[in-house]
């Protein structure tokens, strides 16, 4: 199927996957390296038709807040405005979560969802997501 | 009975053995009649060895408390230290965190054939930590 007619402007194939897939948004060179970092593993994660060039800039908010709420979420407790600043941060990740498409909400119908029977771990699965961050 | 005397049943320490019996014991007072059954008549057959019945049993147990999916093996059935088990098994089987709770078994003097693994590992810790 062909989604745009005529010719191809020069560099369009160079990041194209094999599969077809359009090429993987890159960060804007105006984020924080830890910001860069968490873009780049958001776009790896998810399909490569999921985000479009016009979705950076909302990406980028979406990096910096979650990264805000992660930073603030470490003083919370002994600080009331540090946990001001991470239940606002939050707030703004989980609303552009939505946006995104990142969010379970905004990806499954309501009318499956009761379907989806949630796929059981076995006691060595649970041993290896445990184990998988503390190395 | 869960017991017999059988010569070939010499392989097994007072350890394991206890386990066994409990794994009979567990899985004759399991609600579905059918694997009941099955063991029974397992039990009743003098040609099988008692051995092979309480391993079964072993082996049902611990993949149920273990929520074991049907490629995974329960520690009573790993020997990660015999080259051609794990040669021929190990690869597609025989996970490291198989291994891994089989070593913390067989450390806290657990036998391999304890029908819940978990809880008698969180009851050997207990018994350390008093």
């Amino acid at each position: 199927m062909l989604r745009q007619r005529g010719r191809k402007p020069q560099g369009y194939l160079a990041g194209m996957a094999l599969n077809g897939d359009p090429p993987r948004l890159e960060p804007p060179a105006h984020l924080s390296k830890p910001e860069r970092t968490l873009f780049a593993e958001l776009i790896a994660v998810c399909p490569a038709a999921q985000f479009v060039p016009s979705d950076v800039p909302l990406l980028a908010s979406y990096v910096q807040a979650t990264l805000l709420a992660r930073s603030a979420v470490k003083r919370a407790a002994g600080d009331s405005r540090a946990l001001a600043v991470w239940e606002k941060a939050s707030r703004v990740a989980a609303m552009l979560a939505t946006r995104l498409r990142l969010s379970p909400h905004s990806r499954v119908d309501p009318k499956v969802i009761t379907r989806n029977v949630p796929q059981r771990l076995s006691a060595y699965e649970r041993m290896r997501f445990e184990n998988a961050g503390a190395e | 009975m869960l017991a017999r005397n059988d010569d070939e049943d010499d392989e097994f320490d007072l350890v394991d053995r206890a386990a066994l019996e409990l794994a009979i014991k567990l899985t004759l007072e399991e609600k579905d009649q059918g694997r009941v059954g099955q063991v029974k008549s397992m039990l009743a057959d003098l040609q099988r060895p008692w051995s092979e019945t309480a391993c079964f049993c072993a082996y049902h147990r611990q993949a149920r408390v273990l929520d074991l999916h049907p490629w995974e093996e329960p520690p009573c059935h790993i020997y990660p230290d015999d080259e051609e088990y794990m040669a021929i098994r190990g690869p597609r089987h025989v996970t490291a965190e198989a291994v891994t709770l089989l070593k913390r078994m067989l450390d806290a003097g657990i036998s391999r054939y304890h029908p819940d693994p978990l809880a008698a590992l969180e009851a050997a810790k207990r018994r350390a930590n008093k």
